[in-house]
């Protein structure tokens, strides 16, 4: 996003934030809006178009799983499912309105999203009529979900699906080889978290307009934070008042995000390790300044993008939740991961690690503590890993840090009963607190390098250039 | 306890100070052009930074302070140092080479000694063949103390031309040099009305200037750590240059007289500038094609009867003007070459080298006591 891109929208959120009545269906309409604004073009030009629609589909889909039938009313859904369809064809338009600015102007045919704006309302409206779903379309959605989150994360199925597709069109092959679906990672984990907490009873019912303002709510849609549906709807139905202090609070917090993520991060993204540097530096001492320009430029960018989506929510009477804390301040790894993408890890530890762990404890053959805090931190490790991308390198990552949580694990339950004297003393707490933040970060640093190169076999090289091995 | 900010209060002070800040550095104009690390945290450049193909070493800084203040050029002098300014365009800037192959490096690397001096050399060529261009720096180089400078010109550099980004953004020093010295080009009119006015002199209508310097400052920290300022490198790829057998220079045949267009002023001017520094000019190799349309053009820039005609022309305002002249067009062989023009492999910078050496010294190394 630009910067003028995202004045706009603060507009925009200034606009929908004043408004006293309506502000769930003017958000869902602008929010619908800018998914299809803010995607960038693809390969295959008419993915521009179908992409965010597949989003806002995907999501009405969800909701129609998730919901009860007291929600679900016809009457009470029509208004929402009106200006989600409304904005589909209107974007669809653009072939004929020609604002190029705006949106792509070769959207496919109406004649081609015609019948699926007909198709899908007619099905909102049967599926409505249920009361109740088999448990087990919970689980083909979660791994129906699962199965698209990786389609679109390894080129080489990607291309096959495409390929396919061609050939069932009669058409010569695509060769599509990389799809940028703007927020989809997102959007996956937000309609995961609802279907799983609906299965196990525990989520609250929203109307299609509360539930898709949750889904794709513009301040958060591209880069989280992740918040849950119970809190957002919370806000959303009693916005937070904004005082004075509030302004103050939230102009801080957008500007702040401004200058971290267009000043700070970018500017260190033209220094920042990549594979064209690494394959020239010339010493290991230039190689730690490169390497901590990215960890650095990875936490303005990302902290930056998480300000400004949180005072883009205040505007809008939404308190979104907090995702970073001073992370490369955190004296060791398992602080560092609990104040960093802290709604990721949170989502982690709600849907994988707890489940994970507890079904080991309960299971009919004991397994030894040490061996499921191993597996529970390297799988958890392992899938945010993936969820950056279906890559050697992330999987790598994963293990890294799996690896030094196990690590950072046992040396903390170790270290308790054989700390020296010193240790205890309040210099010796600042020494130990220090030295720990200068590890931690440091690690973390070399964890990235996972990200800034491409190939295993480069971040290899790196190390052994960043510890003297060469 | 409730904060006592009022926001409104809060964006009115920001608004005038934005305000004030704008006026204040659109009146003082500070010299921010000056204000650079290399070679006092990062070593100095051994060329101008220009963007060549893109990539990450890339950054698009014309304003000649700039330049300069980014180039190894701007250390001190040292006492024992005999200083050797080369300007040029491409060719001489070195395009499609590393950093450590342009000419004034492995120059360097010979560590030739004048008098009780040694000889450093200074790349100050930048890709565009334009003699105003080169008028501008060799007039910024001067004040860097060269003991010689060396003036690399082809027909291309000395032909009238269009005005370029380079030009604009030195607009007052390019005027300058024109009035001073009467050269007539086709843009100096345009250098005129593009004045820029009061907005574009605040700090927010220098903003992309701002970020492109800030850009240069910190890929100070690239260039200290990777010693590379390019991406764009020659690729190992067979000679093929076809030459085509076009008989026209710029729309023009060869029954026309292409001197007239020809800005020996320029050169003057640029022997004038330099004062007491001896300048010598260097009619700089070109590509000439083995092929079998030899006899019509030189290579994929010049027909042949062109060339021929301004290498008499340039020749013949040496001997009158009594300039250090120095006709090297034939002395590297086609294979040599990079590309269908003048860009040379490194290899070929040394042998041009070997050719200057003998004259440099004679002007400036052996007539001194």
């Amino acid at each position: 996003m630009s910067i003028s891109q995202l004045f706009i929208i603060a507009a925009v959120a200034f606009l929908v934030g004043q408004l006293k009545k309506g502000r769930s269906l003017a958000l869902l309409g602008i929010s619908a809006f800018i998914i299809y604004w803010l995607q960038p073009p693809q390969e295959q030009i008419t993915l521009t178009f179908w992409l965010p629609t597949a989003t806002l589909v995907v999501t009405i889909l969800a909701w129609l799983l998730t919901s009860t039938p007291e929600v679900r009313g016809w009457k009470q859904n029509f208004p929402a499912i009106a200006v989600l369809l409304a904005v589909i064809v209107l974007m669809d338009l653009n072939r004929y309105f020609q604002l190029e600015s705006i949106f792509t102007t070769n959207t496919p045919r109406l004649q081609w999203v015609a019948p699926l704006v007909f198709i899908l309302l007619v099905f909102v409206f049967l599926i409505g009529r249920f009361r109740e779903f088999p448990p087990v379309l919970f689980l083909i959605a979660t791994i129906g979900l699962i199965f698209l989150f990786v389609l679109i994360k390894v080129p080489s199925a990607l291309n096959m699906l495409f390929e396919a597709a061609s050939a069932f069109r009669g058409k010569e092959a695509s060769g599509l080889t990389s799809l940028s679906w703007l927020g989809f990672s997102y959007v996956a984990f937000r309609l995961l978290h609802t279907i799983l907490d609906r299965k196990a009873g525990r989520l609250p019912p929203v109307s299609l307009a509360e539930y898709v303002d949750y889904v794709i709510f513009f301040p958060s849609f591209a880069a989280g934070p992740i918040d849950r549906l119970e809190r957002f709807t919370r806000d959303l139905n009693n916005p937070v008042p904004l005082d004075r202090e509030g302004w103050v609070d939230l102009g801080g917090r957008f500007f702040l995000g401004l200058f971290k993520k267009f000043v700070i991060a970018d500017a260190l993204a033209w220094i920042a390790l990549n594979d064209v540097f690494a394959q020239q530096v010339n010493s290991a001492a230039w190689m730690w300044v490169l390497l901590y320009s990215y960890s650095l430029r990875i936490y303005f960018d990302f902290s930056g993008y998480t300000d400004i989506a949180i005072g883009l929510g205040r505007l809008l009477g939404v308190r979104l939740p907090e995702n970073f804390a001073s992370p490369y301040l955190k004296p060791n790894l398992t602080q560092f991961w609990n104040s960093w993408h802290m709604t990721l890890t949170q989502w982690f530890r709600s849907y994988f690690f707890n489940p994970l762990t507890r079904a080991m404890r309960s299971s009919k053959q004991p397994v030894p503590p040490y061996l499921m805090i191993l597996v529970a931190q390297l799988g958890t490790m392992v899938l945010i890993g993936l969820w950056h991308g279906v890559t050697v390198g992330f999987v790598l990552w994963g293990l890294w840090h799996g690896a030094g949580l196990f690590i950072q694990n046992r040396w903390s339950d170790y270290a308790k009963g054989h700390m020296p004297r010193w240790a205890n003393t309040p210099n010796g707490q600042r020494v130990l607190r220090y030295s720990g933040a200068f590890l931690t970060f440091n690690f973390v640093s070399l964890g990235w390098l996972f990200f800034a190169l491409s190939t295993p076999v480069k971040v290899w090289g790196v190390m052994a250039i960043l510890f003297g091995v060469t | 306890m409730k904060s006592q900010v009022s926001p409104l209060r809060v964006l009115v002070k920001a608004l005038c100070l934005f305000v004030i800040i704008n006026v204040v550095y659109a009146l003082v104009d500070p010299q921010a052009s000056a204000i650079s690390g290399y070679n006092l945290i990062f070593p100095g450049r051994t060329r101008l930074p220009f963007v060549s193909g893109g990539g990450p070493f890339s950054v698009a800084v014309d304003d000649v302070d700039t330049m300069f203040a980014s180039h190894l050029i701007s250390a001190p002098k040292t006492q024992d140092e005999f200083r050797v300014a080369l300007i040029g365009d491409s060719s001489i800037w070195g395009e499609k080479l590393r950093a450590y192959e342009v000419i004034s490096e492995q120059w360097n690397r010979l560590n030739i000694r004048c008098g009780d001096k040694t000889i450093r050399v200074y790349d100050l060529g930048y890709p565009h063949p334009s003699v105003i261009k080169d008028l501008v720096i060799l007039e910024k180089a001067v004040e860097y103390k060269p003991d010689i400078i060396i003036w690399f010109v082809t027909l291309n550099t000395l032909n009238l031309r269009q005005g370029n980004p380079f030009l604009e953004a030195n607009r007052e020093r390019t005027l300058n040099i024109l009035n001073t010295y009467g050269i007539p080009t086709m843009y100096d009119g345009q250098l005129n009305e593009d004045k820029p006015n009061f907005y574009e002199k605040t700090l927010i209508g220098q903003r992309s200037k701002l970020a492109r310097q800030m850009k240069l400052q910190l890929l100070g920290v690239v260039w200290a750590a990777t010693g590379t300022d390019d991406g764009a490198l020659a690729e190992n790829e067979p000679l093929d240059f076809d030459v085509g057998t076009n008989p026209r220079y710029r729309g023009m045949d060869s029954s026309e007289d292409i001197t007239s267009l020809l800005l020996f002023s320029a050169l003057a001017a640029g022997v004038d500038i330099a004062h007491q520094t001896p300048v010598l000019i260097v009619n700089e190799p070109i590509f000439i094609t083995k092929e079998e349309y030899a006899t019509v053009r030189y290579n994929g820039m010049y027909p042949r009867w062109a060339y021929d005609q301004f290498r008499a022309a340039i020749t013949e305002q040496a001997q009158i003007r009594g300039w250090n002249y120095l006709d090297l067009w034939n002395a590297i062989p086609s294979e040599y070459f990079l590309d269908a023009g003048v860009h040379r492999s490194a290899a070929s910078q040394r042998l041009l080298i070997q050719q200057i050496n003998p004259t440099l010294r004679s002007i400036s190394c052996d007539a001194k006591p």
